[in-house]
């Protein structure tokens, strides 16, 4: 049985400290909020436009992959929790299902959809 | 009031709180990220079933994944048209006015009247079982044992599924490369 109190008592710091600090700096920061200061950062340039426009789609592709990986870590958990029990039968178990995952890896390097253009 | 009482309160009011914003949301990058959040919350709420690796998988394929692709397709999608409406009017108007309300709230409230039959009326056998200490190490045991060319094979599926996304997402001209 996982403790859980452990969780709760990680989750209550992981949301007080950073309320504290803003909050602490709302406090005493001064309060002179301006035109110029309000507008969204984009490296110095001045924004223009809207930002909520239509990405182009070969932003897709990086998500996508990154689903296929998520999903792949879900099967490494209950392996990394036994893994020791298994013993060489099933890292070479573990070792099948990643090497068919990077051959889609590979497919995807060959293809150039990871390359920035 | 027991502890465990407690966490299930503030479990189900933030899920559903969070929910409730999903609908209401002004802009529909809003509402993606509170239905992460309410995703969460049911997390929390299966660790306090002792589905631990269930909470695990509802945290790496819902928070991760699922709200991933949606905010994606709201990039990759028209959103003027999306923003018509619903950032002009607010929620409420709409769902009181005759051209958005009616059949949302129809459908609405027939599945909430399916639910409440269901809860009320349906024969639940309950059977006492003592919750399993170790979920994950029971579904490992099963995977790397039991189950071990599903599990193979799974891996084969989610290889076709990222060919597939690189296959329907390169343009022709990318692909000749």
């Amino acid at each position: 049985m996982v403790n859980f109190v452990d969780l709760t008592v990680f989750l209550a710091i992981g949301i007080l400290l950073p309320a504290a600090m803003m909050g602490a700096g709302a406090l005493l920061r001064p309060q002179r909020p301006g035109k110029v200061k309000l507008e969204p950062y984009e490296c110095g340039e001045i924004p223009v436009g809207d930002a909520r426009i239509r990405y182009h789609i070969r932003y897709y592709i990086f998500a996508l992959v990154f689903v296929v990986f998520d999903v792949e870590t879900v099967f490494l958990y209950p392996w990394a929790v036994i893994w020791k029990s298994l013993g060489l039968f099933g890292f070479v178990e573990m070792m099948i299902f990643l090497g068919i995952l990077v051959i889609g890896l590979i497919y995807a390097w060959k293809k150039r959809v990871l390359e920035w253009i | 009031m027991n502890l465990q009482l407690l966490a299930f309160m503030i479990l189900s009011l933030v899920t559903l709180g969070a929910a409730f914003k999903v609908i209401t949301a002004r802009f529909i990058t809003h509402a993606a990220l509170y239905l992460a959040l309410s995703f969460v919350g049911v997390a929390g709420l299966f660790l306090l079933l002792n589905a631990d690796f269930l909470a695990a998988v509802q945290l790496l394929v819902y928070v991760g994944a699922i709200t991933t692709m949606l905010i994606f397709a709201v990039m990759l999608s028209q959103v003027e048209e999306i923003r018509q409406g619903a950032a002009e009017e607010g929620f409420w108007r709409r769902i009181l006015s005759a051209r958005f309300g009616v059949i949302p709230l129809a459908v609405a409230a027939a599945l909430a009247g399916v639910i409440l039959y269901l809860y009320r009326f349906a024969n639940w056998k309950a059977v006492p079982v003592a919750p399993d200490p170790n979920t994950t190490r029971s579904i490992g045991q099963a995977m790397f044992t039991t189950y071990l060319i599903p599990f193979e094979v799974a891996s084969l599926v989610l290889l076709v599924a990222m060919i597939g996304a690189i296959v329907l997402t390169m343009k022709k001209e990318d692909r000749s490369r």
